[in-house]
This record gives structure tokens, C-alpha cells and sequence, in this order.
């Protein structure tokens, strides 16, 4: 399945096999193949999804994965999935594909939404000129989907049409568009409605400001009972086992529930910011906050396309980076990936639950959302620095907006739960060892805390933190975290520390910037070295460290200033 | 609406300055679509007016704590 960014090719996907992989509202979903197998007539057929791509001229990651998997794997046929919404650009790729000797069946996809925009598509006259079949579907609703299943038992066939030249290419494809594109009534467009407001010189941005605020107000207070409700049900699980006697019980009870339960607490909040950012993306408003944004952006040396991976960073560095494969120009695809894991990712937000509710209870989301907006403003200003004495040189990019839909409850759920799952096997995998591994280091040799190997490490590194005020167990809990963030709050249910008694609440908050900032956890440290290498990998370590120790020091510095006046 | 949601901003900035930049937004809005006279912005303001109010709904309802400058 080859075609444009946002054309529906993984609704497509998921209509022909039944699966329910990732769809987006914006470019870019798709960012390494995926793989969908159905059985078709008694036949078995593996659909691989392409990421979506403009040309096959290779300058992007993407396009150098669309174009080798075509030439080295010889798929039986090709699926070109293009946009009625667009046909001219789409058909761009589409006379490219004659130079793979391959058989080929147009998916003339999202035709409704060009009836809404005033146009029709004819696609039996496409087939005549292209030769080969056109069907016309409408993927998110399974429309057409039978029609092109038994074209793809007949086979498909090759393109009639093949330029060699980009230039006589590009005017091609505009007259084949031109001589089917018949024009019809449109109906009332509710896209340029929203747009007007939504895009709005001044209201945009206070706009987009305020769904952010909604955000964090639906993530913190919404889920609060559900937290509490799982808190206490893990510390009545905890208190029922360390009853027992027994180094075992002990291992269950001080290890196992306080370390692997004190992560799983903060599921709700994880799976309401989730909730929140799929009904964005879905809707399609995440690509009009890129436009708001790019020119914000640019200021910083990043455009418009860096958005996409930095906001995915909400959820989980290790996709965003990846996702930065969309982005055509290598030195803005590295200052991206750098300032990327500035992102305050779903698993320090557990962290940044437990202090804001123990030191700012009333003003918990506001103090989460300024840790998110430092992020945000640290990955900028550290974007300019890197674009201005690192990475030098000019960028531009293309991006299309795509029409608004109201998500269905199926794909928030699907996008919900795939995410909220990645965080729950992570509790389940790499916490779970964690907490035994940390359960052993806070039990022995002594068999009390204060005479551990945990202990020995924490006290060996503390002075390092000592200007920042955190005793020995925090910085065990820091150390910890470099495995993954949630264990963080690990390490502080297995240690049983009683943080509001050994902080202040300036020290709290330069502890979550810490740990907002001090170092990517080991997954996204892989993730970066598989994208620019080490050497950018080791920069990005000590950057990240060096930048979160100072803001950490400036933190408790104006917090001791202030409750000093 | 503008004199209202400018009201319940004023209302609402000692409880909880971040509801009252969203109160304040919604104002604008309103605000911008009468000097422009386009129901797009009355439509956009009354959407996002609907989405906080149910998401403070929603928090009285799992905390009993109101805002939005009522109670």
C-alpha cells in the first residue's frame, strides 16, 4: 500500500483485514511499514502499509523505506491509495510507480469528502488513461472495500502512463486530473467554519492554549478517584502481605506491590491523557495547531513538521523519535530528536502526580502543566541553540490539512488503549524487575535500608545533589529511573519514603524539573542512537543531565527566595 | 455572551487564573465574531463554553469541588 501522507492508507488497512492499527488525522501516522494479513476467496493476502510518502525521489527516511521495500521484497502488486481530495498531487506518486515493474490498482480513497468539497472524481475514465483499475472507496466506512477485494484476486495491472521527467511528470499529472475532476454542488463546509476560528490570527493560539488546559484539568482531576480508588487498593495488598513473615512475603509485599502497584496507580491518568490527545488527533485539529505553531517554530529553527513528533513526545519519546523520520531535512530531524525528550512523556507523570498532590494540592494541574510548558520552552530555546551553532542552515516543508471528522468511539479507544497498554507491559516487565532488583538492594546485607547497597549508592552520589537538597533515597530513585521514568515512583514506594517529610515544597518542584529534563530513559537512549548515532546520543545524555542540573539549582534557588520574602 | 463570559472571568480569576483564560477566550471569541459579524465565532465560542462545562462537570462530579465562577 503505497501513497500520499493522510490518505487513509491504515483505515484502508484496517478495512481490508479487520485490524485495528493506529489511525491518525494528521501526516505522518505511519512512520514504519505495517503488516495486516485476511484471507480473500480462501486465499491468504499480507497487505504491507507504506509510510505515506510524495515521491519517491528518497530524500526522507520514509520515502527511502517505501522505495527499498519495493525494489528489494517485489511485492505481488502495488495498492496506490490516493486522496480524491487531492488527486493532481496524488497522481504525481502514482506515474512514478510505472518505473517499478509492478502491477498496480488505484484506491481512489475519501471520495465523499470530495463530493463535500464541490467535486467528483470520474474513476472509470482514471482507469482508462492509467490502465489499470481504479476503485473508489471510502475506507473509514468500509465503503467499496468488497469491490476492491476481488480486484485484488484479478491481479491489477501495469501503468499505461510512465514520464521520466519530473517537470513533463508534474504536468501530467495535472491534466489527467483536470479531465476527471468534474465539479458539483458542494455542501456547506464546516472545515472552513472551524477554520476561520480555529486558525484565527489572534484567538488561535489562546485557543489551543485553552484545550491544553482542559487537557491537564481532564488528566489530574477527572482521574483523581480512580487513582486514590487503585492507591489504596495496592497499599491494603501491600499491608495484607509484609503482615506475613518471611523473606518471600517481604519480596511480595515491599518489593513486588509497593514498586510495580505504586506505578500501576497512575493508569488512569495516563489512559485520561491519552483519551484527551486521541479526540485531538483524530478530530484533525493537531494539524491545524502545527500551522499555529510553525511560524512560533521557526523562530526556533524547527518548522511546522517538527510539531507532529515533538507532541507525540506526550505520550512516549520513543515513537516520537522515530517519528521524526517524516521530516525531509536532516538538520531539523536532529535538533528534533535532541530537544525531543524535553517532552514530559506519560511515564513522568506519575512523578509529577505524587509531588504536585503532596506539595501543591491545590493548584496540582497548574503546577503539571507549567512542568509540561518548561519542557516545551527548554526543547525550543535548546532547538535554537543547536539550529544556530550546530546544526546551521535553512528549512521548509509542505503540509496539508486535513478535513475535521468527529472521532469514532472505536479509534480512541484503539489509539487509547494501544498506548495505555505499552505502559502497563512496561509495569509489568522492566518495573516488575526493577522493584525485585531494588527490593534486593534495599535488604541486603543488613536487612534494614540505612546499611543496604542501596544506601552505599545513594550516599556515594548524594553530594553531587546535595546543593539541591535531596537526601540519599532520592537520588537512588533518580538513578533507578534512567531504566524507565515510572520507576522513579518505583523506588520511592519500595524505599517507603515519606517525601513530604524529607522535602520542601521547592525542592519538589526542582525535583520534577529534574526529572522532566535530566536524561532520556534507556528505550528512548536506543530509539536516539538508532537515528543519528552515538555521538549525538552521548551529547544528548550530558546536554540533558547539565541543563537539568541547572534549571533544578535556579529552581531552588527562587523557591528558598521566595518563601523567604 | 461576551458581557457574560467576560463577567464569569472576572468571577472566576482569584479561584483559578488558568479557568479564567478559558473564560476570558470564549469572551474573545464572542467578542471577535460580533465585530466581524461571522457565526463561525459564536459557534466555535459556544463549542469550547459546552467542552469546559462539561469537563467541570465532570470534576464537581468526582471531587464536588465547582468552579467556572457559579459557586
Amino acid at each position: 500500500m503505497v501513497g500520499n501522507p493522510n490518505v487513509g492508507k491504515t483505515a484502508l488497512l484496517n478495512a481490508l483485514t479487520g485490524g485495528n492499527f493506529t489511525v491518525g488525522n494528521f501526516p505522518g501516522v505511519t512512520v514504519e511499514k505495517k503488516e495486516g494479513k485476511t484471507r480473500v476467496d480462501g486465499r491468504e493476502v499480507i497487505f504491507v502499509d507504506l509510510p505515506g510518502i510524495y515521491s519517491f525521489e528518497a530524500s526522507s527516511i520514509d520515502e527511502k523505506i517505501a522505495m527499498d521495500y519495493i525494489l528489494n521484497e517485489k511485492p505481488d502488486l502495488i495498492l496506490n491509495v490516493v486522496s480524491a481530495t487531492n488527486l493532481e498531487r496524488n497522481l504525481y506518486l502514482t506515474l512514478q510507480l510505472a518505473e517499478f515493474d509492478v502491477p498496480v490498482i488505484v484506491v481512489l480513497n475519501m471520495v465523499d469528502e470530495a463530493e463535500k468539497r464541490g467535486f467528483h472524481v470520474d474513476s472509470k475514465r482514471l482507469s482508462e488513461i492509467l490502465g489499470v483499475p481504479v476503485i473508489a472507496t471510502v475506507a473509514v466506512r468500509g465503503k467499496g472495500i468488497e469491490e476492491l477485494k476481488k480486484a485484488i484476486l484479478s491481479g491489477g495491472a501495469q501503468l499505461r502512463v510512465s514520464v521520466a521527467n519530473l517537470e513533463d511528470r508534474i504536468k501530467l499529472a495535472e491534466k489527467i486530473a483536470r479531465s476527471v475532476v468534474v465539479s458539483c454542488e458542494p455542501a456547506a463546509s464546516i472545515d472552513d467554519l472551524l477554520d476561520e476560528v480555529f486558525m484565527d490570527r489572534h484567538l488561535g493560539i489562546p485557543i489551543f492554549l485553552s484545550f491544553m488546559w482542559m487537557i491537564f484539568v481532564f488528566t489530574y482531576s477527572v482521574a483523581e478517584p480512580l487513582t486514590t480508588f487503585l492507591e489504596e487498593l495496592f497499599n491494603e495488598l501491600s499491608d495484607a502481605l509484609t503482615a506475613q513473615n518471611g523473606w518471600f512475603f517481604s519480596l511480595l509485599g515491599n518489593g513486588i506491590v509497593a514498586g510495580v502497584g505504586s506505578v500501576l496507580v497512575f493508569v488512569p491518568n495516563i489512559a485520561f491523557l491519552f483519551i484527551a490527545l486521541s479526540v485531538l488527533e483524530l478530530s484533525g485539529y493537531m494539524p491545524r495547531a502545527v500551522y499555529l505553531l510553525d511560524g512560533l517554530m521557526s523562530r526556533f529553527g524547527l518548522n511546522g513538521r517538527a510539531i507532529i513528533p515533538l507532541i507525540l513526545g506526550f505520550g512516549c519519546n520513543v515513537p516520537a523519535v522515530m517519528a521524526t523520520r517524516a521530516i525531509e531535512d536532516d538538520r531539523v530531524r536532529i535538533a528534533t530528536i535532541l530537544v525531543n525528550p524535553f517532552m514530559s512523556c506519560s511515564a513522568r507523570l506519575p512523578i509529577y502526580v505524587l509531588f504536585a498532590g503532596l506539595f501543591f494540592p491545590q493548584f496540582g494541574s497548574a503546577v503539571i502543566m507549567s512542568l509540561y510548558l518548561i519542557g516545551i520552552a527548554l526543547a525550543l530555546t535548546s532547538a535554537l541553540v543547536f539550529r544556530k551553532y550546530l546544526l546551521r542552515g535553512e528549512a521548509e516543508f509542505i503540509m496539508e490539512m486535513p478535513s475535521y471528522i468527529m472521532p469514532s468511539l472505536k479509534d480512541i479507544w484503539n489509539m487509547t488503549w494501544i498506548r495505555t497498554k505499552h505502559f502497563i507491559q512496561k509495569a509489568g516487565t522492566v518495573i516488575l524487575v526493577m522493584s525485585v532488583v531494588l527490593w534486593f538492594i534495599t535488604s541486603y546485607p543488613t536487612g534494614d535500608v540505612e546499611g543496604s547497597y542501596a544506601a552505599m549508592l545513594g550516599k556515594a552520589l548524594q553530594p553531587i545533589f546535595a546543593p539541591l537538597g535531596w537526601d540519599w533515597r532520592l537520588v537512588l530513585a533518580l538513578i533507578s529511573g534512567f531504566v524507565a521514568k515510572e520507576i522513579v515512583v518505583a523506588t520511592i514506594g519500595v524505599l517507603n519514603v515519606d517525601v513530604a517529610a524529607i522535602m520542601t515544597p521547592a525542592s519538589a518542584y526542582a525535583f520534577m524539573l529534574f526529572t522532566l529534563l535530566y536524561m532520556p530513559c534507556l528505550a528512548t537512549v536506543a530509539a536516539i542512537r538508532a537515528e543519528v548515532g552515538m555521538k549525538w546520543t552521548a551529547f544528548v545524555i550530558v546536554y540533558s543531565f547539565s541543563l537539568a542540573y541547572a534549571t533544578a539549582l535556579a529552581a531552588v534557588g527562587v523557591g528558598n527566595w521566595l518563601s523567604s520574602i | 455572551m461576551f458581557l457574560v463570559f467576560t463577567l464569569l472571568t472576572v468571577l472566576e480569576v482569584r479561584t483559578s487564573p488558568l479557568n479564567a483564560f478559558v473564560l476570558l477566550t470564549v469572551a474573545a471569541t464572542y467578542l471577535k465574531g460580533g465585530i466581524v459579524r461571522r457565526v463561525s465565532y459564536e459557534i466555535v465560542a459556544s463549542l469550547i463554553a459546552s467542552i469546559f462545562a462539561f469537563l467541570e462537570l465532570l470534576v464537581v462530579g468526582v471531587s464536588g469541588e465547582f468552579s467556572y465562577a457559579l459557586f
